[in-house]
């Protein structure tokens, strides 16, 4: 995409070529590091570890499920915890999922790693703030895991009152670190605000971004502006508990759907600021991976701005069953239906680039199909949930459970996938296993849809959510669906197999190995410490092929 | 009245029943299917339309040499982008308008509604039939197409009142009254027939309130017309009053109470208390008889005295469930505690009835 001069790393430097990996090597080199690349990685290190803590309680929670019956007379047999322990696990995996792992795991991670180089900056613009965020997520996590030794909460992620005023957890402690892990991501947020307004390469005009760029944009709006409502919550809560001041607690007066209400004002924007960054990565490895334009940039540039706007009046649509006045369910459903439209835009748009492409069907370009399935999918289900009458009989049952792990982790962690592997080389220096890359991609999917089909079925049936025991009828969709989630750790298990592997005796990765055309694929692999030899000029769009064809043409990518 | 008398059959026949959605048992149930039905053939048109075309494109031009160039290298195309906005837009609007009319005709109960109390509270719901002045645990009885009207409360926490056969939830809140009403069409009760669990449409709980949040299972029962009538005159034999009046001058007077208590512990007690020594929730009630007439010194006293001392502690336990807390257990309780007006003196004696019989003892 650029005039950049071909950067003369290769035949001028030594064999082993000083990058960010290798400057320095000391502990303190890492544990103080400004540069936003080992930022990144630390941060890929942590949310991994949240992401398969989080997965061990959902494989608790799925063993649990395999023949936890409750007979109609109240008599309940099988299962493997108490109901005590079962909330217990749900709650843990939902709040290690949710706050420690989906939220910042693309944007702090990927895209703390490939930000910065996608605008041709040094690094982003506020270096110690971004080292702050990463200790303040690690204190979250910490304080999450005291919690945990505490003696547990069992209020599913959710916190709703009363019942979090009452329960006898540790959920002060709990709602300490959610607060805790909201400034790191409110300071992410900001430093990336601060970053794509000042810090983008010369000649790189705001619609010669890459869409990840202006995903990762939208969501740092929705970071700033809407965390700051979750953290007043916790503490409101935690008061509550404390003091019994009367704002959620109905015994003094309080209003516990205030709570809801409250709560969702964040978790909804949440829900976008998950899934808006994943649509980044699909919008950047499509387009790679097909070496054909972006079908219809402007459109996705703004509809991503549009979600993140519209996302913030449609959180009512949580509380269909609540009680609200007809007059705000009726705004509230409209509402929803308008912000399911830019999601259908980016997959007609997705789908319109891959079209009449050259497509390599890589482990990233798999795992960014999956998500075009999985994600419509989640999305035409959501289209059900938003219909008024149809949602007052599938709230709160396994229908919704399926839905959102289509749109949350099927969606979104694929996408996170999709985009480890498509950064894995830069990032390290090194291939992966291409056999074993392409193996995992395909079996996730199916561990994936094998896993939560079954749940839309008895969830239309009127399975209820967070049942420790459930009667005998649905047993048959239980078990499949916890055969799906050991299909789904086999296949996780596989994939941090062949990455770690590959650290140890992967083929030396090119500088651009899958033909891009931003800027991140146009410096040295892994990149030198300041990121660019000589700062970088943007002469043409990011998508814009015509030198990656040539090159190909010729043989020399 | 009369022709609807003659034409309701004990169990009428379902209209449809869609293969993923419980069966149609209230006037909901149609417009509810019909709707979801909709959505999901539009859904899909749209699923199998876009990966058609996305399957039949990575297949066709997927790269077969490393130097193949893309088959075009097109930007946008703005009319078909608005096509793909505009249709989309007018298809969720269409089902926007729908959803919305189908939940408006859920909202507004008819003037002639039958009225039921509902109290919802850790793990148990109740419910006050009309003209009854108690309420009775875990089932209800409705006539078959009447619309009946039931205003709901909490005690402790939230809930959410459930029942799929007729596609009606409502979040039950503590410190307000919730609504919900509904028309059954589909009979479930079996008249004239006696020692046999009869089988009505469950009802859940859906919003997650703790440990016995699963167990929290109700049954609603569908009568019909002629059923409900008899019930409905003055003095009839109902099921939700099924408790013996007691006397003390009465010989049978320990039985009726014994038998009285038995019907309380179903309705109040058993998700938390087992009568066979296991642990769970609770104490078990097996030997809480024995066992506190020891804690309480009571054992060379009179059984006129035991009996003072035992009632005195078990009606505080009920009232106060912190008062006093059984080894082994957490503080506080996790028990809800019962008021006069949830389970009134006469409930308790008969649960004192209940818990000093042999079997227990």
């Amino acid at each position: 995409m650029t005039a950049i001069p071909a950067t003369p790393v290769e035949e001028t430097q030594p064999i082993e070529q000083k990058n960010y990996l290798n400057v320095t090597k000391t502990f303190m080199s890492w544990a103080g590091t400004l540069d936003h690349k080992r930022i990144g990685l630390m941060y890929l290190i942590g949310v991994t570890f949240a992401f398969l803590v989080g997965g061990l309680f959902a494989l608790m929670v799925r063993l649990h499920l395999w023949d936890a019956i409750i007979n109609p007379d109240g008599t309940t047999t099988g299962g493997i915890f108490t109901p005590d322990k079962y909330n217990q696990y749900f709650t843990m995996h939902g709040v290690f999922m949710v706050f420690m792992f989906i939220i910042p795991a693309i944007p702090a991670s990927l895209g703390n790693f490939a930000l910065p180089l996608q605008l041709g900056a040094k690094d982003v613009a506020l270096p110690r703030l971004n080292l702050l965020s990463f200790y303040l997520w690690l204190a979250g996590t910490l304080m999450a895991i005291a919690s945990m030794v505490m003696g547990q909460i069992d209020t599913g992620w959710t916190f709703y009152t009363p019942y979090s005023i009452y329960t006898n957890k540790a959920v002060i402690m709990m709602g300490l670190a959610v607060f805790t892990l909201g400034f790191s991501s409110i300071f992410t947020g900001l430093n990336f605000i601060v970053t794509v307004h000042k810090l983008r390469a010369p000649g790189q005009g705001w619609f010669r971004m890459p869409l990840f760029v202006w995903a990762i944009y939208a969501t740092a709006l929705l970071q700033v502006l809407a965390t700051p409502v979750i953290g007043i919550t916790v503490l409101l809560l935690a008061f509550e508990r404390l003091y019994h001041i009367g704002i959620f607690d109905p015994h003094f007066g309080g209003d516990p759907v205030l709570f809801q209400h409250f709560f969702w004002f964040y978790s909804h924007p949440a829900v976008y600021i998950m899934i808006l960054p994943a649509m980044g990565i699909i919008s950047d490895v499509i387009s790679v991976h097909s070496r054909k334009p972006i079908f219809g940039y402007r459109l996705i540039a703004f509809s991503s701005l549009a979600i993140a706007i519209i996302s913030f009046i449609v959180w009512g649509h949580h509380m269909f069953t609540s009680g609200q006045s007809e007059l705000a369910l009726f705004i509230f459903s409209f509402l929803t239906f308008f912000v399911a439209l830019p999601s259908a835009i980016k997959e007609f748009n997705w789908v319109a680039t891959v079209w009449k492409g050259s497509i390599s069907l890589e482990a990233p370009m798999l795992y960014a199909l999956s998500f075009l399935v999985i994600f419509a999918v989640g999305g035409l289900t959501g289209i059900i949930l938003g219909a008024l009458s149809l949602d007052i009989h599938l709230h709160d049952t396994y229908f919704v459970v399926a839905h959102f792990h289509y749109v949350m982790m099927g969606s979104t962690a694929m996408a996170f996938f999709a985009g480890l592997h498509h950064w894995w080389p830069k990032m390290f220096g090194v291939m992966y296993s291409r056999f074993w890359s392409n193996f995992a991609a395909i079996w996730i999917f199916v561990g994936f849809n094998w896993t939560f089909l079954p749940q839309f079925v008895m969830g239309s049936e009127g399975m209820p959510r967070r049942y420790a025991h459930y009667l005998k009828e649905w047993q048959g969709y239980h078990q499949a669906s916890t055969v799906g989630a050991i299909i789904i750790a086999a296949g996780v298990a596989m994939m941090v197999g062949y990455l770690v592997m590959s650290l140890f005796n992967g083929k030396k990765a090119s500088n651009n190995p899958w033909g891009g055309a931003t800027l991140e694929w146009h410096t040295a692999t892994p990149p030198v410490l300041e990121n660019f030899e000589t700062q970088p000029i943007v002469d043409r769009d990011p998508y814009d092929y015509t030198l990656v064809i040539e090159a190909a043409r010729k043989g020399e990518l | 009245m009369i022709t609807s008398l003659l034409t309701q059959g004990p169990q009428e026949p379902q209209r449809w029943k869609h293969w993923q959605l419980p069966e149609q048992a209230s006037t909901f149930a149609d417009d509810h299917d019909t709707l979801y039905t909709f959505v999901e053939w539009i859904n899909y048109i749209f699923f199998f339309g876009i990966m058609f075309v996305l399957f039949y494109a990575v297949i066709k031009y997927r790269r077969k040499t490393p130097g193949q160039p893309p088959a075009s290298v097109i930007t946008h195309h703005t009319a078909m982008e608005v096509t793909w906005t505009v249709v989309p837009l007018i298809v969720v609007m269409v089902i926007f308008a729908w959803g919305w009319k189908g939940y408006a005709d859920m909202t507004l109960a008819p003037a002639d509604s039958i009225q039921y109390e509902v109290k919802a509270e850790r793990w148990k719901w109740s419910f006050k039939h009309p003209g009854s002045t108690e309420f009775f645990g875990k089932e209800f009885w409705v006539p078959v197409n009447k619309p009946c009207q039931l205003t709901m409360s909490s005690t402790d926490v939230l809930h959410s009142f459930f029942i799929p056969a007729f596609r009606v939830k409502r979040d039950v809140l503590p410190g307000r009254y919730q609504t919900v009403w509904f028309q059954a069409t589909l009979t479930t009760w079996k008249e004239n027939v006696e020692n046999e669990k009869q089988e009505g449409f469950h009802i859940f709980c859906t919003e997650f309130c703790g440990e016995g949040h699963s167990k929290m299972l109700g049954t609603v029962h569908v009568v019909s017309q002629k059923q409900w009538d008899e019930w409905m005159k003055p003095g009839a034999e109902v099921p939700w009053d099924p408790f013996l009046i007691t006397d003390p001058e009465d010989p049978t007077y320990d039985e009726d109470r014994e038998f009285n208590g038995n019907i309380v512990y179903g309705q109040s007690c058993l998700t938390c208390h087992t009568l066979d020594g296991t642990r769970s929730t609770g104490p078990s009630f097996k030997g809480l008889w024995t066992r506190n007439i020891k804690r309480l010194g009571l054992e060379g006293k009179t059984a006129a005295e035991q009996e003072a001392g035992m009632a005195a502690y078990i009606t505080q336990s009920v009232r106060n469930p912190n008062a006093y807390i059984a080894e082994t257990f957490d503080s506080p309780s996790m028990m809800t505690p019962f008021p006069p007006t949830s389970l009134n003196d006469d409930r308790v004696n008969d649960m004192i009835g209940f818990l000093k019989s042999e079997k227990l003892k």
